[in-house]
């Protein structure tokens, strides 16, 4: 069944059919990027009956360190806030702890600009399984820039040290009846981690999903180049999705699942692109939760791989496949 | 060799480091077009004429890294989108009461594509991509506006890139021009759906009444020289030194438009051809120019190509 | 013909290769290497195997390489009798990932709880390998076997207490999806809500492993007395510690009719106990050790390993066939020219060498100078310094070069060709301020260090770089430009040390570990008077690290970033034996040293000195640790012991 999706760039005058919410869920981040969607939505006098922002102690320090840029321009909203303090390493144990009463029908946003891929997926699992939510608009905004290091594409890191893959947790999909596995891995800037991904896999098949279009023109050739070693891999595929657009990236995954091909796969996918695609993927597995989401998580998060802010997006999603 | 410009403090990365960075991308993206023969022979067009002849090929690597080629496969995905784009932004304007199927029915219904530009040019042979890769009935593909079906209200153009605005802009001239020689075009929706469009571009045509759907928006970000310029958000101090060298040899290849047509400055292109919006030093062959990306001209002379001595 | 051309070596990993590929490209090392035990006995032994090896040493390959469906395709492309062969034996192929395995902990789920999770979920894995291998038998016409109706029953029987529920294989195979299927519902519902595991059947351990295998032997006719479930567990080191003690007891309390192959890196056995905490294995009495890279580093079929595996490949391009370019060396040249690498950076520019060992006398020089071999000039100069006089040297030098008589010649010789030609090279390269080449066949084969995959690497790189450079040249005459070799050895060398940094734990600490070995390591061979030649070892106590530092250390080798050398050897010449440890040699382009072992010297390393060099880039102390050892002469001159 064809669903008309929504998927627009919020501008100054919040041309969004929504003009309240129960729930406002972010993440306190390292600059006013982390923020725009809520300003806005403060600015058009939208209502918002609780805003609960997520304080991750890993990024203390850092946010600290940025306030002159905006780290802390949360203290400055006029709605009713909620500051939770929690770990960005363990969502589970968050989300367990998390005491807000989210009713089945609350009208809910959540920004993910500053959540990590691993933790915001967990989060809308939990508010799918747990608070039964139906459906939810996400805001994304998109930095203006990235940051290379000494101006060449292949020193962009998302992360520093150590990385352990690690299914993302409520995601483990189900492989019974399934010999081999298939990999799909949305392609980022930082090579390293699609290399560490195909080698704790080992699929049978792997695709490389790059996002194109992408944010800027030469973003498509540099997630490529960043992933030379698997995008050469003998036997890998490589298909591309807007870099801005989840539902494209859900119609992809979509088409590659009904292909008789990899029907006997088990389906592993790495978000490991732009949040938008990520988002998508989110979207398919709560969809299809045989599948399994893994992710490359890091010891420690990379505290400034961007720079200043760009469009912000907005996307209205639906938890459950019929819905 | 010009003192004029201080020295940047912070270098751009080395050559072998640049030529590494254009190998992996020729290898993965370009389709191994270009190789390290053809790189070198273009680096023979400079002289050495505005700064110290390595310093004018960094310069040189440093664009050539950051040009954005579109090869086939890419283009054709760019044509998928394209097309679910356009569905989405008509079907979005339908009756919700009526299923999706019936709204896309009545949209194709209801629209006809056309070229934009004369056959031969670039947007017959995407306007053929287009129709094959979302599988689009032939017939909704015309040739001719003077006998339109009644039941026909929109017309789609299809091209690769729209980027200038006010008398520049051919695809606003062109269609000026079709609704004078088809009157009732007048009365039709104009949707132009183009793979690239500048914002300045798209409220241009938006203000001539002409929708324009695409893919890839560039704004002053994605204008070379351009202060917010993203090619030189690193390397900011070599901004005017590289506009400079651009200039200089542009103006040795395309004296009008030395950093391209209506100063585009961009750096892109496309596996079947080379947009002249593009930095000319990368596609301009004359004055014994070699190019990296060569650009297939319109002929518009009738100048017959050298066959060969035999006819 | 350039259109048949694609790289040879685009990496097909062992994983990704369906059986018909794991045929074509595979390369027996048993053909080549001597490992200790015949490939006969990968199946036949009855006691468990251990195969330990890093990352792309061909443990996967190996193994798959075992499985039941390889071997029989192997049978059926050979036309050896299948029936017989195959029913001696079955290997089962079991990889279990990593993220998998970790997700059985934590959640508010004590560990207790997840061990009968997942003892349970190991024992329907494996029950869904041999019901899938049955299915398999079962179905194919070529093997007589027949499945008896008390087969289904007693399988039935023991997987849900009834003998009439599961009349068939199929069946049988979907109930155990099932069960699996309930444990994955369980691992996805746990991170959101806590809930308890439930299912009308938990197997203990053994229950299904040995209680399968035992229906089978007994009901099943055409099945040999000795007929073998071999079961292969890849990956070991994955396993979370409680999960290998499940696996250890396994192991120790096998029984007959089957056993267990493990594929793990070194030092991948995260502990050795068994499920009851007084039990433990040991290698010899429980299981058998065979360390594949030790085996390959250290045989002289190595290089013969590779090259075959080379020439497989090469064989596969067209291009190649036609221009009889299916060797290796012919790409890579055979072996380094040392004399010719020493002119290309020496040109005209003699003079210097003289000036770095401040030999100033005019006529000295002219004695010591050998334009057409840099080489001998540094060898020249350094027996200068080592008091000899340079008519003496001169005298030996020209006795060699034409072959003459001369009392100094044979040490001159042996000094040249045995001792230091490969120190004077490094030497040179200090002296003249470049870079050593890294390039030919030989100093590749080095280079991998006994991991194929790194050898695989280095030429896929080449053929890339060459492609780029020239690729009509790399086609028709084969030839890769040296430059480009050695750009490709430096720049995985590049490639592997970043990616040290993502090791899981302890990454910081092994990269701070490889920088301050490889540039200690870079000091020994830049010392113009080559006092260590070749040095690229060290020697530690493990047993004296502290626990944090022996997990890093031991991190260190599972990863292949340091190597052990096969047997505990002196430290150095006069000193007590010891562990002694090589920092990988495919690092050896970025840090410049001798991609060779010469052995005789190491440093040595104390507990603490080993936490330091973990610690931070730029370690210092050891370059206060001197190992000259002063001689006094009569003169009272001192000299410097050779």
């Amino acid at each position: 069944m064809e669903i008309i999706y929504k998927s627009n760039v919020l501008n100054e005058n919040w041309n969004n059919d929504i003009e309240k919410f129960d729930y406002f869920l972010l993440a306190v981040g390292t600059d006013l990027r982390a923020y725009k969607s809520i300003f806005v939505a403060e600015q058009n006098k939208i209502e918002v009956d609780n805003v609960v922002l997520f304080n991750f102690h890993e990024r203390t320090e850092s946010i600290k360190k940025r306030q002159s840029i905006g780290s802390e321009n949360y203290k400055n909203l006029s709605y009713k806030t909620k500051i939770y303090n929690c770990s960005l390493k363990n969502p589970s144990a968050a989300l367990k702890e998390l005491d807000i009463d989210i009713k089945k029908d609350s009208q809910i946003a959540v920004d993910i600009s500053f959540f990590t891929k691993p933790f915001f997926f967990t989060l809308l699992n939990w508010l799918k399984t747990v608070c039964e939510i139906e459906n939810v608009t996400i805001f994304y905004t998109e930095p203006k820039n990235y940051v290379f290091n000494k101006g060449l594409y292949s020193e962009y890191h998302s992360s520093v040290g150590p990385v352990s893959i690690e299914e993302i947790a409520s995601f483990s999909g189900n492989d019974a009846n399934k010999n081999d596995s298939l990999l799909i891995i949305m392609l980022g800037f930082d090579g390293d981690l699609s290399a560490e991904l195909d080698e704790s896999v080992a699929p049978k098949k792997t695709i490389l999903v790059n996002g194109f279009p992408s944010y800027s023109p030469n973003f498509k050739d540099i997630s490529l180049i960043s992933n030379e070693k698997v995008v050469n891999k003998g036997g890998n595929k490589l298909v591309f999705s807007r870099s801005t657009n989840p539902f494209d990236t859900y119609n992809l995954l979509t088409s590659i699942k009904d292909k008789t091909e990899y029907k006997d796969l088990f389906i592993n996918i790495a978000p490991i692109g732009t949040k938008p695609m990520a988002l998508g993927v989110c979207l398919f597995a709560l969809h299809n939760p045989e599948i399994r989401i893994i992710y490359p998580v890091p010891e420690k998060f990379e505290d400034v791989t961007s720079h200043d802010s760009w469009c912000t997006w907005y996307y209205e999603i639906s938890l459950n496949l019929n819905s | 060799m010009s003192n004029n410009t201080r020295s940047p403090k912070l270098s751009l990365p080395s050559e072998a480091d640049l030529i590494n960075q254009i190998r992996l991308t020729s290898e993965i993206v370009w389709e191994k077009k270009l190789d390290k023969s053809h790189i070198t022979e273009w680096l023979t067009n400079f002289k050495g004429e505005v700064f110290k002849k390595s310093y004018e090929d960094q310069l040189a690597l440093w664009l050539l890294a950051n040009f954005v080629f579109y090869n086939e496969n890419e283009v054709k995905h760019l044509c998928k989108m394209l097309y679910s784009d356009f569905i989405h932004k008509l079907i979005v304007e339908q009756d919700v009461a009526n299923s999706i199927d019936i709204n896309y029915k009545k949209i194709l219904g209801r629209s006809r594509f056309y070229s934009l530009g004369q056959p031969g040019e670039s947007s017959s042979y995407i306007l053929y991509l287009f129709r094959q890769q979302n599988e689009i009935p032939l017939k909704k593909f015309i040739s001719r506006l003077d006998n339109l079906d009644q039941t026909v209200d929109t017309i789609i153009f299809v091209d690769d890139v729209t980027l200038s605005t006010g008398e520049k802009s051919q695809a606003a001239k062109y269609i000026r021009q079709l609704k004078e020689n088809n009157p009732s075009l007048k009365t039709k929706r104009i949707l132009l759906l183009t793979f690239i469009a500048t914002d300045d571009a798209i409220d241009y045509l938006q203000s001539e009444n002409i929708e324009v759907v695409t893919c890839i928006i560039l704004d002053k970000r994605h204008k070379c020289f351009e202060e917010d310029s993203m090619v030189f958000s690193y390397f900011n101090e070599h901004l005017e030194n590289a506009k400079k060298f651009a200039t200089h040899y542009g103006n040795i290849v395309k004296p009008a438009n030395p950093l391209g047509h209506n100063d585009g400055q961009f750096l892109f292109g496309f596996y079947y051809n080379t947009p002249d919006n593009t930095l000319p030093i990368f596609w301009a062959e004359e004055n014994n120019w070699i190019p990296i990306r060569k650009r297939y001209h319109k002929n518009y002379q009738n100048k017959l190509l050298n066959i060969g001595k035999y006819i | 013909m350039e259109n048949t051309y694609k790289n040879p070596f685009s990496e097909y990993n062992a994983n990704v290769m369906d059986n018909n590929m794991i045929l074509e490209y595979w390369s027996n090392p048993f053909s080549f290497v001597e490992f200790g035990l015949t490939e006969k006995e990968v199946f036949s032994d009855p006691n468990p195997i251990v195969f330990m090896g890093g990352r792309g040493t061909g443990k996967t390959m190996f193994l798959r390489y075992c499985s039941y469906d390889v071997q029989k395709k192997l049978l059926s492309r050979d036309h050896t009798d299948t029936t017989n062969k195959l029913l001696n034996g079955a290997g089962f192929y079991i990889r279990i990932d990593g993220p998998i395995l970790r997700s059985f902990e934590g959640f508010g789920v004590s560990d207790e709880k997840w061990l009968v999770i997942f003892t349970h979920y190991f024992e329907l894995y494996i029950a869904r390998a041999y019901l899938a291998y049955f299915h398999s038998l079962e179905k194919d016409t070529k093997i007589d076997v027949k499945f008896t109706k008390k087969f289904f029953e007693d399988c039935s029987a023991l997987l849900t207490g009834s003998i009439t529920s599961l009349p068939d294989l199929s069946e049988m195979i979907s109930f155990v999806d099932s069960k699996i299927t309930e444990i994955n519902l369980f691992r996805s519902q746990i991170p959101l809500k806590n809930i308890e595991f439930e299912s009308e059947f938990i197997y203990n351990s053994q229950y299904l492993i040995f209680g399968i295998a035992d229906v089978f032997k007994k009901n099943i006719l055409e099945v040999p007395e000795d007929f073998k479930f071999v079961l292969m567990i890849d990956e070991y080191e994955n396993f979370l510690e409680l999960q290998q003690r499940l696996i250890n007891t396994l192991l120790k309390f096998v029984k007959p009719g089957i056993t267990f192959r493990l594929g793990m890196r070194l030092e991948g056995f995260r502990t050795y106990d068994t499920i009851s905490t007084d039990d433990f294995i040991k290698e010899g009495r429980d299981y058998r050790n065979i360390i594949f890279e030790e085996y390959l580093i250290k045989s002289s079929g190595y290089s013969k390993y590779l090259r075959d595996i080379a020439n497989k490949r090469l064989s596969k391009i067209e291009c190649f066939v036609q221009n009889n370019l299916t060797d290796i060396a012919d790409f890579l040249g055979e072996k380094e020219d040392l004399v010719l690498e020493a002119i290309e950076i020496v040109g005209i520019k003699h003079e210097k060498i003289f000036s770095h060992y401040s030999i100033d006398n005019k006529d000295d020089k002219k004695l010591l100078t050998c334009i057409e071999n840099p080489l001998l000039q540094v060898l020249n100069c350094l027996w200068f310094k080592r008091g000899k006089t340079s008519k003496e040297i001169n005298s030996a030098m020209k006795a060699y070069l034409i072959g003459a008589a001369d009392p100094n010649l044979s040490k001159y010789k042996m000094d040249y060709v045995d001792k230091y030609k490969l120190s004077l090279m490094f030497i040179i390269a200090t002296i003249y301020k470049k870079d050593k080449s890294y390039y030919s066949f030989n100093t590749f084969s080095y280079l991998s260090s006994g991991i194929v995959g790194h050898f695989i690497e280095l030429c896929r790189r080449c053929f890339q770089y060459a492609e780029f450079e020239n690729k009509k040249t790399l086609i028709e005459s084969g030839n890769i430009p040296k430059h480009l070799q050695s750009n490709a050895s430096r720049d995985l060398a590049e490639t592997e040390l970043q990616q040290i940094r993502r090791i899981e734990k302890f990454g910081n600490k092994l990269y701070f570990f490889a920088l301050n070995l490889g540039d200690t390591f870079k000091r020994y061979h830049r010392d113009i008077l080559i006092r260590y030649p070749e040095t690229n070892q060290f020697s530690v106590d493990k047993t004296l690290l502290t626990t944090s530092t022996k997990d890093a250390f031991e991190a260190a080798q599972r990863w292949s970033i340091i190597q052990r050398k096969q047997k505990t050897q002196q430290q150095s010449i006069g000193k007590k034996k010891n562990d002694i440890f090589i920092l990988n040699r495919v690092f050896a382009p970025i840090f410049q040293f001798s991609y060779r072992t010469r052995g005789g010297f190491s440093e040595e390393y104390n507990s603490s000195e080993i936490t330091a060099l973990m610690e931070k880039e730029g370690i210092e102390f050891r370059l206060e640790k001197t190992r000259v050892k002063q001689i006094t002469k009569n003169n009272s001159q001192t000299e410097l012991g050779f």
